[in-house]
């Protein structure tokens, strides 16, 4: 019985040996205490900001860090929030020579439950290209745009114009214009039915005018369109 | 200090047998905030990830840096089936992980999905597919499913005996030390902002159209209230990285983070980055409390009804 229990404590250590129990056991705490501070470590390094020693010690170790995805950045606002709202549209001209506005989603036209789902294309949109962050990527979209344009048979699009509208936002001191701004704007649509000059007062004979003849509040000029891109539609682009 | 006292603090750090509980809390919030996040994106899925989407994969890898990267889309590149198959792994893990069936191997495949995401397509991912990613992969690591999950229920009935395992800590640490490298970019990304100093910050903010949700009830268009704001902002995200390690202030520095995440989803649209936020800080409740709170409540569910 006692040569039977020998045994089978000998086959237990051979199977931990063979196993690497041991060696595990042995290595455990090193090995993690390694894991977590090493990818902490790289962490931290990652979220130094234009910092050129952090720069140099991750670059070794970038292969790994990209590999598993492992790198973040949370400077949402930072260092300053953006100073301007962004939208992006798409103007589709077609063999005819007609064209025709392509909208994408827009978060302010969207409903509370749209905005939720929607949110990428803000962040595409907004933050990736209207931006101007990543001009290599204009091409793709306008295609994309074609596609979803391409609704007439005999009649197809030729033609896309990515355009970014920027409007600036104010500081806090001019807010309160335009909110003088806003509640005339109100007015205005109150009262378009009833007055015939009201064209007129939105025509300012001056365009750097704050206010327009009547003493309304203009908005500053703070707005501008830019093209992005002109993407020709090849043969092929099309199903 | 020598060299043992460090040894011994970073052992207990690390190694010192604590609950699953906070872990095993935070498994079901995340694999419900995963699901979730499924159905944001199912129906634009094709739209980003398939072959005629917006981005082509070509595009995506002119600009990204010449290395090997972790992407399962690229094994059948421009392969709608495969996208498609892909996804619903990555839906079945999440529920998988949420009720702790096979909760390791969930946790694999829903980090595969959302780091092959990440290299797809990062262009439409905001902070909180990135903290979701990170979260993901040291939640691989973690132990989620040793407490309130079928793979726990399963070992207790093969062992007949009710019993709950102490774990190592190092799994639990991971994910606080995440949510610490969040508040410290957040706040050492803000502060050479001048209007983060200033004041203004919050306004400015407040004016971004596309993430506009609801209006504050008082408004940031004041000088006095945006300043206000701006600075209790840096304030408490700098005290979520330092002042949550301190025993007798971690619940008061939780219940500041959670009205200042409460706060940002009230006025703003970044759905999902501050109901995880909220979500993560639960591996920072201490689990007696978490059990006292918990634990009746699983009780008063699993209590049979008499006949």
């Amino acid at each position: 019985m006692e040569g039977e229990g020998e045994r089978d404590r000998s086959l237990e250590k051979l199977l931990d040996i063979v196993l690497w129990k041991d060696l595990w056991r042995a290595c455990r705490k090193p090995l993690i205490t390694l894991f977590l501070f090493g990818n902490f470590g790289l962490i931290y390094l990652c979220l130094q900001m234009d910092n050129i020693l952090a720069e140099e010690l991750l670059k070794p170790l970038k292969g790994y860090f990209l590999f598993f995805g492992l790198e973040q950045r949370y400077n949402v606002f930072a260092p300053t929030p953006r100073r301007t709202n962004l939208n992006v549209i798409a103007q589709v001209t077609y063999q005819d020579g007609s064209t025709r506005i392509f909208d994408f989603p827009r978060m302010d036209r969207l409903s509370l439950l749209e905005k939720l789902r929607k949110e990428r294309w803000r962040k595409f949109l907004n933050d990736n290209i209207a931006s101007r962050r990543f001009p290599y990527l204009y091409n793709d979209v306008a295609l994309w745009a074609a596609r979803q344009s391409d609704i007439y048979r005999d009649n197809r699009p030729v033609l896309v114009t990515l355009l970014s509208f920027v409007s600036d936002i104010p500081t806090v001191s001019m807010s309160g214009i335009l909110q003088e701004h806003a509640r005339n704007l109100a007015n205005t649509e109150k009262t378009k039915k009833d007055d015939p000059n009201i064209e007129d007062a939105r025509r300012s004979p001056d365009p750097d005018a704050t206010r327009n003849q009547y003493g309304n509040v203009l908005q500053p000029p703070n707005f501008d369109l830019q093209v992005l891109t002109v993407y020709e539609v090849k043969e092929g682009d099309l199903p | 200090m020598s060299f043992e006292t460090i040894k011994s603090g970073i052992d207990r750090f690390l190694f010192a047998p604590v609950s699953p509980y906070p872990v095993a809390a935070f498994r079901v919030l995340f694999g419900l905030l995963l699901l979730q996040n499924a159905l944001f994106i199912y129906p634009d899925l094709l739209t980003w990830l398939g072959r005629d989407g917006i981005i082509s994969y070509q595009s995506v890898s002119m600009g990204l840096e010449k290395n090997v990267v972790l992407n399962i889309f690229n094994f059948q590149p421009g392969n709608d089936t495969w996208v498609l198959t892909v996804f619903g792994a990555y839906v079945v893990a999440s529920v998988l992980l949420t009720i702790g069936f096979q909760t390791r191997l969930a946790s694999i495949v829903i980090y595969l999905y959302l780091v092959s995401l990440y290299h797809r397509d990062p262009f439409l991912l905001n902070s909180g597919d990135t903290l979701m990613r990170s979260t993901a992969f040291f939640m691989m690591f973690a132990p989620a499913g040793g407490a309130w999950s079928v793979d726990h229920w399963l070992r207790k009935r093969a062992l007949r005996a009710d019993y709950c395992e102490l774990v190592g800590a190092w799994g639990m640490r991971c994910l606080q030390l995440q949510i610490c490298a969040v508040y410290y970019d957040a706040f050492f990304a803000k502060s050479p902002g001048w209007v983060w100093v200033l004041g203004s910050a919050v306004y400015l903010a407040s004016r971004i159209e596309p993430l506009a949700r609801f209006p504050l009830p008082i408004s940031p268009e004041s000088f006095e209230v945006s300043r206000l704001v701006t600075w209790g902002t840096l304030f408490i995200e700098f005290i979520l990285f330092s002042f949550i390690w301190i025993r007798q202030l971690r619940y008061y520095v939780l219940a500041l983070g959670i009205i200042m995440h409460l706060v940002i989803d009230w006025t703003m649209n970044i759905p999902q980055f501050e109901w995880l936020m909220i979500a993560i800080y639960i591996v920072f409740v201490y689990p007696v409390d978490l059990d006292r709170i918990i634990s009746p409540a699983i009780a008063r569910l699993s209590r049979k009804k008499p006949a």
